[in-house]
């Protein structure tokens, strides 16, 4: 009997003194960090030409990481002018290009080649000095056809719009 | 007996169980007018400005000095600190406008990125134009009254809603560059960024 009453004592103190390191919920790291492609994601607003001059202007444009968080870039276009969302592989420089990307708005493919962006390299519409992004398109089924696209950053200043 | 009070012991929560206050923040009045014009001679009299805190009269420390013999604008900061440490501060614009007879008249049309701004003179050294950010015709479209301080400067005190949409602006680095070029940026509480904004007069 008294055997049993120590074993029991001797478990709950065993109990107690295991539950007491149990420690106080800390919230953990809180910095977070920024994107493998934060430099070069973005809004934009981009103008396009060919060589006969410009066939689309100021149109909304879209640059961001992919889920694989690596050298990839996504360029989406929002469906504006030519509809192609394509990942592109980028360098450190800020340059990027690809051939034949597979384009997640239709069956056309697309080759980006002299991509870059550039700090502080353009004027926006209402006359910031903002990042420029630029870049030549070839679309599948336009071959031999190259569209220059060249573009600011969004700044969110309506005159900029 | 010491385990069992150990787990008794609970976790530091950020409850504010009895510690919440109120604290009255201190509200602050100028005496006089928040924008002095002067001529250069003239005198600037201190005349300070108010603050209390739930009731209580509180000091106000005075920053800043006006030097009347140099034409520029100067800020005299007014401050004060309620009890529990929080401070509050309003400012004080005053204009030091040069005394000789102004040698560039800037009224007239201004154009920027083809947009027109209309300059009309309202004195010697005072001005009001129709278009301040130089931007398209529209109700973001920014009126302002501003001053030439010594035929090199330009400064426009904040203005509250001085466009129809209700953007209040202010400019605090003008330059006249000659009587047909001049620039600024404009400070605007919404819709304009800090651009220079150059202007080259058309007539």
């Amino acid at each position: 009997m008294k055997k049993i009453k120590q074993f029991i004592t001797g478990t709950i103190a065993t109990v107690l003194i295991l539950s007491s390191f149990i420690g106080c919920d800390e919230v953990g790291e809180t910095t977070t960090g920024g994107t493998s492609a934060k430099n070069l994601a973005g809004e934009w607003f981009i103008d396009a030409s060919d060589a006969s001059g410009k066939v689309s202007e100021h149109e909304l444009f879209s640059t961001y990481n992919t889920a694989a968080n690596n050298n990839t870039l996504w360029l989406d276009d929002q469906k504006s002018f030519k509809k192609f969302k394509i990942k592109v592989t980028f360098e450190k420089d800020g340059s990027f290009s690809t051939s034949s990307a597979s384009n997640e708005y239709g069956s056309v493919t697309v080759t980006i080649t002299n991509g870059k962006v550039e700090k502080e390299a353009a004027i926006s519409q209402g006359g910031h000095k903002v990042d420029k992004i630029s870049f030549k398109v070839e679309f599948s089924n336009e071959p031999g056809v190259l569209y220059s696209y060249e573009g600011s950053r969004r700044t969110g200043f309506s005159e900029d719009e | 007996m010491i385990v069992s009070g150990l787990l008794f012991t609970s976790c530091e929560t950020d409850s504010t169980d009895h510690v919440s206050q109120i604290t009255h923040y201190s509200n602050m009045s100028m005496n006089g007018d928040a924008l002095v014009v002067l001529t250069q001679g003239g005198t600037y009299t201190e005349i300070g400005a108010q603050a209390e805190s739930g009731g209580e009269k509180l000091d106000v420390k005075i920053d800043g000095m006006v030097n009347t013999s140099k034409p520029s604008v100067y800020k005299i900061k007014y401050s004060s600190i309620n009890r529990d440490g929080f401070p509050s501060y309003i400012t004080r614009t005053v204009i030091v406008l040069s005394e000789q007879p102004s040698s560039i008249d800037l009224s007239g049309t201004f154009t920027r990125s083809g947009n027109n701004n209309i300059v009309t003179k309202l004195g010697d050294r005072i001005y009001k134009c129709d278009n301040a950010t130089g931007y398209v015709d529209g109700d973001d479209k920014i009126t302002l009254e501003f001053y030439n301080i010594d035929d090199k400067q330009i400064y426009a005190p904040y203005q509250e809603k001085t466009s129809k949409s209700g953007i209040s602006a202010e400019s605090n680095n003008g330059i006249i560059t000659d009587p047909n070029h001049w620039q600024w940026s404009i400070i605007a509480s919404s819709a304009f960024g800090t651009a220079d904004r150059k202007f080259t007069r058309s007539n």
